[in-house]
């Protein structure tokens, strides 16, 4: 390894994911600080785009704590912003599984009817909220995926389709497709 | 709404809206959006969407999520900073084991190897000698190779030597033999010299 990197406080902020990891490597909890501070937030809203009501907080520190925990087979072919959003995708697959299987069990002792949770409820708070909540629940979940990758955090189809698991061609079909339904929706509203 | 035709530039409008795009890149997509309504319609849709999205995010508690991050991190990394030291203290006295069998079996090796030279080198010595030679010849041998080879080399090379005309001996020159054998020190003081000079200046030898 070369020289290690030492970083002002000033300097921190603008270092790179990858400077920040190797300082981590190193023993500097700061630097994890710096990492959690930077990414927290996009995963918690990519997290409540796909649903994620209850627990958001404890999902993105999951997501955190897997990915520190396997940095060492980090191998930094896509950046890491791609890799925690994967993570936290993955987290939140096996929750929805855990939450179906205890649903399900639920049902077949009660007999009571499963009502399907809509992703976005939260966002209801306005009219104009109502109407984009509406039009980006008519899309798939991978359209929805894609447009809110997209949309929110500006990202290349290239980091989107490793995060969700396609081919740039796809997510750029998927992100077209979706941005005509949600116009044709708020149009005919 | 009519869509702008031209995809590539729908396709900048959220990297664009994000201001992830190289200067040149976005000063050509932001003059193209100047002169397109649909894409400047479009430019806004993203960001009320954006807003929406961000809005119905719950708000974090950064300072909980990393303490709680750093409290688990820290904890495994203990973890694994004690299992590699244990591995590596455990590979170091494997090695060091290894390395103290090692050395003592190789002064074994080493003490086998002049033990076999000698006792070749004697016996090659006792043929040609040995057929014609007298009994005066052997002990001369004998007593070359007691003079500075090791014990061990000594007495495989009388036994070889001996070995030849054994019988031949009476129970005076056996035990003179015996008692020579049991003067030799059981320490090398030195390294063997070559037994061949002493030979070669023998009288009658070639």
């Amino acid at each position: 390894m070369g020289d290690p990197i030492v970083l002002s406080a000033s300097q921190g902020p603008s270092a790179t994911d990858a400077e920040l990891i190797a300082l981590w490597h190193g023993g500097d909890q700061r630097a994890a600080a710096l990492l959690v501070e930077r990414h927290s937030l996009p995963l918690a809203r990519f997290a409540a785009s796909l649903g994620e009501r209850d627990g958001i907080e404890e999902l993105v520190q999951d997501t955190f704590v897997r990915a520190f925990n396997s940095l060492d087979s980090f191998r930094a072919d896509s950046s890491l912003r791609t890799w925690l959003f994967t993570i936290c995708k993955r987290l939140i697959l096996d929750r929805k599984r855990t939450e179906r299987r205890r649903r399900d069990g639920v049902e077949l002792e009660e007999g009571h009817a499963v009502v399907e949770y809509d992703a976005l409820d939260a966002m209801v708070a306005d009219e104009t909220a109502r109407k984009v909540q509406e039009s980006v629940s008519r899309l798939s979940p991978m359209q929805r995926e894609v447009f809110t990758l997209r949309v929110t955090e500006g990202m290349p189809y290239g980091e989107i389709a490793k995060i969700v698991g396609s081919t740039e061609g796809a997510c750029r079909v998927h992100y077209h497709n979706a941005m005509r339904t949600v116009k044709e929706f708020l149009s005919d509203d | 709404m009519t869509d702008c035709r031209m995809d590539e530039m729908r396709d900048l409008l959220p990297l664009l809206a994000h201001d992830a795009l190289a200067p040149v890149e976005a000063a050509r997509v932001r003059g193209h959006v100047a002169g397109c309504a649909p894409c400047r319609a479009e430019l806004a849709l993203l960001g009320t969407l954006r807003e929406r999205f961000e809005a119905a995010t719950p708000a974090l508690d950064i300072g909980a999520i990393t303490a709680g991050v750093q409290r688990e991190t820290l904890a495994r990394t203990a973890t694994r900073a004690t299992r590699p030291a244990s591995r590596g203290g455990l590979r170091l006295e494997r090695s060091t084991a290894r390395r103290g069998n090692w050395m003592p079996r190789r002064y074994l090796a080493a003490a086998a190897s002049l033990v076999l030279v000698g006792s070749l080198s004697l016996a090659v010595l006792g043929r040609i000698f040995g057929g014609g030679a007298s009994g005066v010849d052997t002990e001369v041998a004998v007593a070359l190779s007691l003079d500075s080879a090791p014990a061990a080399i000594a007495a495989s090379a009388a036994g070889l030597i001996v070995a030849d005309g054994l019988s031949d001996l009476d129970a005076d020159a056996l035990s003179a033999l015996l008692a020579e054998l049991e003067s030799v020190e059981a320490t090398v003081a030195a390294e063997p010299v070559s037994i061949r000079q002493p030979i070669v200046d023998a009288p009658g030898g070639n």
